[in-house]
């Protein structure tokens, strides 16, 4: 598979390099300097800004977009510096033609030592064609000259880089800001998704976030599901952060977007393990996205619109301190989906307003404030000939937060964050089963939270870090559900007219943390060491737990790099497994100890290889049960108790193009076991077990055409075969008898395929797009379902083929002047 | 209206075949057909055909067999009488078993069956009476992880298994058996009051298996033991309004219902449309029963009727309904020919009777 990957990179590079030949590519003529303040925080030695440069046919640039974020204040001024660049034009047949370049600004840090050279950065090493790099070399020229008349000076210089792409190959940049990283808690970036990377992955509508659920680790969720089974662990394991605050859905129901505008996400960090210290309260892995209003230097608008959903985003300057955006999306799948399917309803929208003002030079207040609204209603036949009666499932989630930042530079490169938050969610989820019966579960609440983070970069390779914690969430519970018999009343038919019972009941978490972590390199080893203490207080339970968790990175060359990673994690239950009516009060939080450990390498022909071992011990898992206890002289049930165990372990492997010269392409595996320990010492796989799972990606640009198809492969999930049935005449139905968790779903596969084709309409730019999804329409069972006694099954499907035709369109006010001087 | 004197019912059906939902479809494929003349708009059949070419998607309910239709041979009911015993008291126990044809089954021997038998005392029934699906850790062995004491095969008599007094007093007096295998799951003053108050579930296995031992069909039932007076009886055989027609199994065949005017056989025109409604008046047999409720007490329940339908073909509405919703809905098939209509009705506390009508369908 390795050799396939790499054998269709070399071809696909040849023919990049074929067609590079027939157009010559624009050559700088002069790209400014750019200068920060004299009180400019310091800035790294090997960083750099990114942007997508358009050139006119006369060698002026018309449009200037930034792919890859340092920093706002020095990325704000790496697109002024782009925007007044002059360019030598592409020519093509001898005449010169529009292009597309990326820019990149290599950051010289000033009254250092010059930097290595960027390997990735330099074209030469990459073995590439002359004509790409001469323009490089005459702009690492003059920057080199510049950096030293102007050092000592006021000015933080910075050498531009440019790496040339034709724009018949240069990928579609639209709406894609977000960097999708994968790091060990303090360790640098390891893997870095960008521009096109993230929005023309097939099978995931453009959208970057929905990226992450092929990374390795990322066990494959049902019906395309916006949760992740990673390493091993239950859904609810895996948080999702945003700007440091847990919110309940990052994702929309039916395979859709996520909750928030890709254009908002500055990074989204994927922990499947070993998260940082700084966030807390979930004990397997961690999605935390960080937003920003896009730094735009004039009225700036964008908008997508396809065959489901269509989103609109609107930003602009305030002043020349900050910026300011708005966007909403909103999902229409009710127009279309009673064309095709009978009894489904799905709707989701989302709305953000982010913005950020600089208060002079060392402080700066940020406000973002959001929300999210998702409704699936399903009504069919139950269980498809169990009954002809009529079932409904419904779910729905909606939040809405505000957050509040403000950031102090302390100096010498130290900040100091505040960051509140207030929300509100609700999760409502009804079940109205034959005869009428409504079992439903509606979760209300209001949360809070506060966060105190402070970074001290003692050295380049030095830095610590410390902060608060806050959180405190009230729950409303209301659940209605078939009135329990008492002891002695014989299990009843289920039909019309069951009675039913409404309960509600409140519940209130607090949690109280602080962290401290410091990040030390010496020579090639890299250590972090990180401790959080989380305060617990819900219930009956006031309890705390240390969280002690550890890095280390030795880089053995320039080009591997090994590293191991350890630590302990808590999360406390969930607000219904402490409801004092069926829950269990005196549950503790779960805990988790992750350990991992592996090696990087960089390859020739732009490949990178990841490659680590993971091991997870769980304990105090919450495990359902059905017990009754006397408690004060009363009968109480008992749901859930804390006793469970598991353990988690696998392997991971990332091989990986980098997008150079049109083509990116990566293949992820995992291969994974995860069991729980049952009452007795008895081992079974968990639920969600997943052997192996496999993802193959990859999209090559040409001639303004972007084409790309995705494969996953991943082994079905555990099933209890059903060995037979028998007939209960009391209750008037079947009880299934059925083994242990031996047998397995049928595996999973699936094709997905994307053409996206880059756009001109007068002042408008952008793409269209073709998505399909299951191209080969693959069953892919999710389930069975079973006739009445079980002596027949089908599939549950999933996914069925799902394709989209997309249009997104962008304008900006600078552009458009620049094009139209 | 209801029927001619000949007994044949004329009445059209008013429903599609495939019920709520197939007559959801039935009336969008109307539409479909409708639109390409006039009544679908244009906008919404250009969104329609982008939607068929470029959005494929579709779920496809797969079509399993149904509860109400008798297409295996399968077991409807078990009828214990009486339904619950006082500890050392015996009773007996029939089985209704259909054919796939229909057919009651009544000699076992001619029919190549035989019926095996099996009562004990199954530890998770105990707390699977508080409604709540107990869930043991390990999937229940039956009766065969339960003592020899706690279980005995029954002997057949006339097709009815005869329960022994002595089997019924030992399972009453096993209540430190049922403490230790439900571990602590159920308090033992809990189950002590269970015992006392409410009783001990003694649970009936029947296995109905052909000349070469291979097994047809299982099922179980349970039966109370109980020092408590008065004990649970069994409802009367159904009394039922067949599209207006009294019919009753009172009289004869007490599985049986006939019409109670003594005319002629029941006839069904194909295609129609039943309606079948059990007699009201379930207060004169539905009884009370003592339960300990959520909190520990004694408290008094009370028994609800149930009304389960079968046939070999056709359509029903509910295929089980509760009073007061008691009716029932009965499209005949299309085809002719003798189609038997079981209804079966509980009390929800272990009570059992049944009768089946003979209809006739034509043309």
């Amino acid at each position: 598979m390795l050799a396939l990957v790499l054998g269709a990179s070399t071809l696909a590079s040849c023919i990049v390099r074929a067609q590079s030949g027939e157009l010559v590519p624009p050559r700088a003529l002069e790209v400014p300097d750019v200068r920060l303040p004299p009180d400019a925080d310091p800035l790294p030695a090997d960083g750099f800004v990114e942007l997508a440069v358009t050139i006119d046919a006369t060698g002026t640039v018309t449009e200037a977009t930034v792919l890859a974020p340092l920093r706002p204040d020095v990325d704000a001024r790496a697109m002024e510096a782009a925007l007044r660049a002059r360019f030598a034009p592409a020519m093509r047949d001898g005449r010169p033609v529009p292009s597309r370049v990326r820019l990149r600004l290599r950051v010289v840090a000033e009254a250092r030592e010059p930097p290595p050279p960027d390997v990735r950065a330099d074209p030469q090493d990459r073995g590439e064609p002359s004509d790409a790099a001469r323009p490089v070399a005459s702009a690492e020229e003059r920057a080199v000259d510049g950096r030293a008349t102007e050092s000592g000076s006021q000015g933080v210089p910075v050498a531009p880089t440019l790496v040339v792409e034709p724009i018949e190959s240069a990928a579609p940049q639209f709406g894609a800001r977000a960097r999708v990283r994968r790091p060990e808690p303090g360790a640098a970036t390891r893997l870095t998704l960008e521009g096109a990377e993230l929005t023309s992955v097939p099978g995931t509508f453009g959208e970057p976030l929905r990226v992450v659920a092929t990374l390795p680790g990322v066990a494959r969720t049902p019906f395309g599901l916006g949760y992740f089974f990673v390493r091993g662990a239950s859904f609810d394991n895996t948080g999702f952060f945003v700007d440091g605050f847990p919110v309940p859905i990052l994702y929309h129901l039916g395979a859709g977007p996520a909750v928030i505008s890709s254009r908002l996400v500055t990074e989204l960090d994927f922990y499947p393990g070993g998260y940082p210290v700084r966030l807390g309260r979930f004990g397997a892995g961690v999605i935390a996205i960080q937003t920003d209003a896009p730094p735009v230097r004039g009225l700036h608008a964008e908008g997508e619109v396809d065959l489901f959903r269509a989103s609109v985003l609107l930003a602009a300057p305030l002043g020349d301190r900050g910026s300011a955006a708005i966007a909403a999306r909103r999902s229409y799948y009710e127009l279309l989906l009673p064309l095709l399917l009978d009894g489904v309803d799905l709707s989701f929208g989302d709305w953000q307003l982010r913005a950020r003002h600089r208060i002079g030079t060392r402080l700066e207040a940020s406000l973002f404030v959001f929300g999210s609204d998702d409704r699936l209603d399903v009504t069919q036949a139950a269980g498809a000939g169990v009954s002809e009666e009529q079932v409904r499932t419904g779910v729905g989630y909606a939040f809405q937060r505000a957050h509040g930042r403000l950031l102090a530079r302390l100096g010498g490169g130290a900040t100091l964050a505040w960051s509140g938050a207030v929300g509100r969610d609700e999760s409502d989820l009804l079940q109205r089963e034959p005869g009428g019966i409504d079992v439903r579960a509606l979760v209300e609440a209001v949360t809070l939270g506060q966060r105190l983070d402070l970074v001290v970069p003692w050295t380049e390779r030095a830095r610590s870090s410390a902060g608060l914690d806050v959180w405190a969430a009230r729950y409303r519970l209301f659940s209605t559900f078939p009135t329990p018999p008492g002891l002695g009343e014989f299990p009843q038919p289920r039909v019309a007219g069951t009675t039913t019972s409404a309960l509600t009941v409140y519940a209130t978490q607090l949690g109280a943390a602080g962290y401290v972590e410091h990040v030390h390199g010496l020579g090639p080893v890299e250590l972090t060491g990180g401790l959080r203490v989380d305060h617990y207080r819900y219930a009956e339970v006031s309890t705390v737990e240390l969280d002690p968790r550890g890095v280390l990175r030795l880089r053995l060359t320039d080009a591997v790099t090994v590293k191991a990673a350890t630590g302990l994690f808590s999360q406390p239950p969930q607000p219904f497994q402490i409801a004092t009516s069926f829950g269990n009060d005196v549950a503790r939080p779960m805990r988790a100890w992750q350990s991992s450990g592996g090696v990087e390498a960089r390859l020739p022909l732009d490949v990178e290889i990841e490659s680590q071992l993971f091991y997870s011990r769980m304990f105090r898992l919450p495990r359902t049960t059905n017990r009754l206890r006397v408690e004060d002289g009363m009968l109480r049930r008992q749901a859930f108790v804390d006793d469970g165990m598991g353990r988690a372990w696998g392997w991971e492997l990332l091989v990986r193009r980098r997008l150079e010269r049109g083509l990116y392409g990566w293949l992820s595996y995992t291969l994974s076991w995860s069991e729980r320990f049952l009452e007795g010492g008895r081992v079974v796989p968990f639920f969600f077990d997943q052997r192996h799972t496999l993802h193959l990606a990859a999209s090559y640009a040409v001639a303004g055409w972007r084409v790309g198809a995705r494969f996953s492969l991943s082994t079905g999930r555990p099933d209890r075969p059903v060995l037979g049935a028998e007939y209960d005449a009391d209750r008037d139905g079947f009880d299934s008898l059925r083994g242990g968790l031996t047998g397995r779903l049928p595996t999973f596969h699936q094709l997905d395929l994307r053409v996206d084709r880059d756009l001109r309409l007068g002042p408008l730019t952008g793409s269209v797009y073709l998505d399909v999804i299951n191209v080969y329409w693959a069953d892919n069972a999710e389930g069975w379902i079973y006739s009445y006694d079980f002596r027949q099954r089908a599939p549950l499907p999933g996914l069925p083929l799902l394709a989209t035709v997309g249009l997104r369109l962008e304008w900006s006010a600078e552009a458009e002047a620049r094009r139209d001087p | 209206m209801n029927g001619d004197r000949s007994g044949v019912v004329r009445r059209d059906a008013r429903r599609s075949s495939g019920g709520a939902r197939g007559a959801r479809a039935g009336a969008l494929g109307a539409s479909w057909r409708h639109g390409t003349s006039s009544s679908l708009s244009w906008a919404r059949r250009c969104a329609a055909g982008l939607a068929a070419l470029l959005s494929l998607s579709a779920c496809e309910s797969p079509q399993l067999r149904r509860r109400s239709i008798i297409d295996t041979d399968r077991v409807l009911a078990v009828r214990v009488e009486p339904p619950e015993v006082a500890p050392g008291q015996g009773a007996r126990a029939k089985v209704l078993f259909v054919r796939a044809d229909g057919r009651t089954v009544v000699d076992w021997a001619t029919e190549g069956l035989r019926l095996r038998w099996r009562a004990c005392v199954r530890a998770e029934q105990v707390p699977g009476l508080s409604g709540i699906q107990y869930a043991p850790e390990s999937p229940s062995e039956g009766c065969d992880a339960v003592p020899d004491a706690l279980r005995a095969d029954l002997d057949v008599h006339e097709g009815e298994a005869v329960v022994s007094g002595e089997l019924t007093a030992r399972a009453h007096a096993a209540i430190e058996w049922l403490g230790a295998a439900l571990g602590d799951a159920l308090p033992r003053e809990v189950l002590r009051a269970i015992a006392q108050d409410v009783g001990v579930p003694l649970v009936l296995d029947v296995a109905i298996e052909d000349e070469e031992g291979r097994r047809v069909a299982l099922a179980f039932k349970r039966m109370m033991v109980s020092p408590r007076v008065p004990r649970g009886t069994n409802p009367p055989p159904p009394r039922l309004a067949f599209d207006g027609r009294w019919l009753s199994a009172r009289r004869g065949d007490p599985h049986l219902c006939t019409p109670e005017d003594g005319s002629e056989p029941v006839r069904v025109e194909s295609g129609t449309e039943v309606i079948v409604a059990p007699e009201p008046g379930e207060e004169a047999w539905l009884e009370m029963f003592p339960v300990v409720d959520v909190a520990g007490r004694i408290v008094t329940g009370r028994e609800n009727a149930y009304y389960s339908f079968f046939s070999t073909a056709g359509r029903f509405e509910a295929e089980l309904t509760r009073a007061p919703a008691r009716e029932e809905r009965w499209t005949a098939p299309a085809e002719p020919g003798p189609r038997p209509l079981y209804v079966v009705v509980r009390d929800g506390h272990g009570g059992t009777s049944w009768c089946r009508i003979d209809v006739e369908v034509v043309r």
